[in-house]
């Protein structure tokens, strides 16, 4: 047990003072915070939008509203708003031209009702010509409104009233809790999937770096390639976890201190959901699990090879179950109570990746639940039996890369 | 009692490596297992150490099946390997705990043996600033920071310089009067003819000569002259006359029988020729060992 705490404590500090780990995290720190600083962005650019309110004049020299610059300035709140009564159009076309304004309304009458001419410098596809222009159609509507209410001497009251916007609620009839369950089933598959995966390469990484620099030897004979595999899953594995659990706080915090109030997306996203502490368990007993599977897989890979470079190669046969595992439940993700979907959930390469956002979506069973954990935990307790016998005798092989039926060879040769 | 090898064999894809190999190690000192590249001398070991399942024979230390838990041993691997990115410190106390010591007593352990084998100065420094020597003597300390009782030094001397080499065999020295059985595998006949009581040497997992050294040296009888001249020497070797070796100043000649070396004594005097030396001498191990194996 001694040497076992031994072998986590020392490859957790050789992995977490490489550099290329402390790169990465620093990276994705600087990640984290710049997207929660996106709607910041957003809004410093958007205030400087608001600095340079549109500049519109309206010119009526039909006097069809006889209205003033400082009633249109009340109603349409996000312009710059002059109103003239006396101004030639070719004046403040030429004022459109030379860009001292953005837009230009002329008011007339046509059969008796107001109407206008929306100028500006260009219309084409890319504008928002006739968002505008509906805008202001509303805004001349409404003040036309208040100046017919005072021709027919209507109170104060009443003009206020009539002003008063309308609020609304709108209320779906269809529930619509899928697709955020959807969304977050989705993450939950991704971020399984990465952690699981990473994790697990690294397990592979760390024992052929063992085997590369010839220290395997030494390893061995000093203490039991048991204690080494199970040591070195259970380092790989918190390191794993720590960076995992590190990066979300740091998304947390980063997500109170940056994040304004006023842009609730993410709040939005939650809100039909009820996350409590036992979905959170869960999903850590489903990170480790998961992970455990493919650290037990990748360790074999490691100590396969003799060379760093033959790795990748070597990882292949795992990349390749641990990717179509992950389309697997992330496909069937969409779907949460088809039967590829069931599947995707209980097979226990893809269980780990589809399991948790299945359970944050409310489609699971506690029975479905139990069944999978079983299938995982007696896949990962096989796995470990295999890879441990198929490792120490692996370890000790040096030259070309080991080979399926040469694993299978060693495996009844220990 | 100590360890005992009785009749092991072990096979990769149908091809016997080692066959029916077995030795005795009865009492502290060191043990020569010898055999040219690829005849079983690492497999045997890996056997002994137990990270290598035999196919049949029995294998004991003090009448006790070899377990890691059963025998306290150290091993120096042919192959050398340490983490290069680690502190010298780190890794010492890394394998020093993994082999069951207690933190004062291992750091007691690395201050001693590193300043003995004189890299204490490095001991903060990573292990791939090292030399190669010293990185040899790194793993040395590996195999013998925890007092083991048997320990298994596999080319122990090779790519070390002449200064270093002393180091190491002093070492040696010293684990043998702390009362250490070792099995030293090297292809440097001079310094397993230095210390090994007994030898083994395999010739494709078989072995061909097994037993006291000394013994197995009378046995050959005296059979080689060594002469050595300023003068030229040339005229006076038979033609027909297996030489063993021939240097600058001298001539190892395989003779006969003692009347061969008095007729050629004879000639030398006859030619006026000054000797440095003439001596009538059992053959080296080095000369054992291309005989029983073949060529070098």
């Amino acid at each position: 047990m001694k040497s076992l705490f031994t072998i986590v404590k020392f490859t957790v500090k050789e992995y977490i003072k490489k550099k290329s780990f402390i790169v990465v995290n620093a990276i994705m720190v600087l990640i984290i915070i710049a997207i929660c600083n996106v709607p910041n962005i957003i809004n410093a650019f958007g205030s400087d939008e608001e600095d340079q309110k549109l500049k519109v004049q309206i010119v009526d020299n039909e006097n069809v509203l006889n209205a003033s610059s400082e009633l249109f300035n009340q109603i349409g709140l996000d312009y710059d708003i002059e109103y003239f009564n006396d101004k030639p159009l070719d004046d403040v076309k030429k004022a459109i031209s030379d860009e001292e304004i953005d837009i230009a309304i002329s008011l007339k009458k046509v059969d008796n009702t107001v109407a206008f001419d929306y100028i500006v410098k260009k219309n084409d596809v890319f504008s928002d010509n006739e968002t505008t222009a509906d805008i202001f159609s509303n805004i001349i509507k409404n003040v036309n409104t208040n100046r017919l209410l005072l021709e027919q001497n209507a109170t104060p009251e009443l003009i206020q009233a009539v002003n008063i916007p309308i609020t609304y609620e709108i209320q779906g009839l269809e529930e619509t809790d899928g697709n955020q369950n959807f969304m977050i089933a989705m993450v939950s598959s991704f971020i399984l999937f990465f952690a699981v995966y990473f994790y697990g390469y690294s397990v592979s990484t760390s024992v052929s770096s063992e085997k590369t620099s010839r220290v395997m030897e030494n390893l061995v004979t000093s203490t039991s390639p048991t204690k080494i595999v199970i040591g070195k899953t259970i380092a790989m594995g918190l390191v794993g976890l720590g960076q995992l659990v590190g990066l979300i706080l740091v998304a947390v915090l980063s997500y109170k201190i940056f994040i304004p109030s006023d842009f609730d997306f993410i709040s939005k996203i939650l809100s039909g959901l009820s996350i409590n502490i036992s979905d959170v368990l869960i999903c850590l007993i489903y990170f480790i699990l998961g992970y455990t599977v493919y650290a037990f897989l990748s360790a074999v890979t490691g100590a396969t090879v003799s060379k760093a470079e033959d790795v990748q190669s070597a990882s292949a046969p795992i990349s390749l179950i641990a990717v179509i595992s992950f389309y697997l439940a992330y496909f069937t993700s969409t779907m949460p109570n088809s039967s590829a979907s069931k599947f995707a959930s209980i097979f226990p390469f893809s269980s780990a990746f589809s399991m948790p956002g299945r359970i944050l979506a409310g489609a699971v069973t506690g029975g479905e639940v139990v069944t999978s954990i079983i299938v995982l935990i007696v896949t990962a307790v096989v796995l470990a039996i295999i890879s441990i016998k198929v490792y120490s005798a692996a370890t000790l092989h040096y030259g070309d890369r080991l080979k399926i039926k040469d694993l299978f060879k060693l495996y009844k040769q220990k | 009692m100590g360890l005992k090898v009785e009749n092991v064999h072990k096979s990769y894809s149908g091809k016997e490596v080692v066959n029916g190999i077995s030795f005795e190690l009865d009492k502290p000192g060191v043990f020569g297992l010898l055999g040219s590249n690829g005849a079983g001398k690492t497999t045997t070991i890996r056997m002994i150490l137990g990270i290598l399942n035999k196919d049949s024979g029995i294998i004991t230390w003090n009448g006790k099946e070899v377990k890691r838990e059963n025998v306290n041993f150290g091993y120096l691997p042919e192959e050398r390997g340490i983490y290069p990115k680690t502190k010298l410190f780190d890794q010492l106390m890394y394998f020093a705990t993994l082999k069951g010591m207690k933190q004062d007593e291992a750091k007691k352990a690395i201050e001693y043996w590193c300043k003995k084998l004189e890299i204490y100065d490095y001991i903060d420094k990573p292990a791939e600033q090292l030399s190669k020597g010293n990185q040899q003597k790194v793993q040395l300390i590996i195999a013998i920071i925890h007092n083991p009782e048997l320990l298994i030094l596999d080319e122990p001397f090779s790519g070390l310089d002449p200064i270093n080499t002393q180091i190491i065999k002093g070492i040696i020295e010293e684990l043998i009067e702390k009362g250490t059985y070792i099995i030293l595998s090297s292809h440097q006949m001079g310094v397993v003819e230095e210390y090994c009581r007994d030898i083994l040497i395999l010739k494709n997992g078989k072995t061909v000569v097994k037993g006291n050294l000394s013994e197995i040296k009378k046995s050959y009888g005296k059979s080689n002259l060594l002469l050595e001249s300023y003068d030229d020497l040339s005229s006076i070797i038979p033609d027909d006359v297996e030489l063993i070796e021939k240097k600058v100043n001298s001539y190892e000649i395989k003779i006969k029988n003692e009347e061969m070396a008095q007729d050629i004594l004879k000639q030398i005097v006859a030619k006026g020729i000054k000797l440095n030396k003439f001596e009538i001498k059992e053959p080296s191990l080095h000369q054992i060992f291309i005989d029983k194996v073949g060529e070098a």
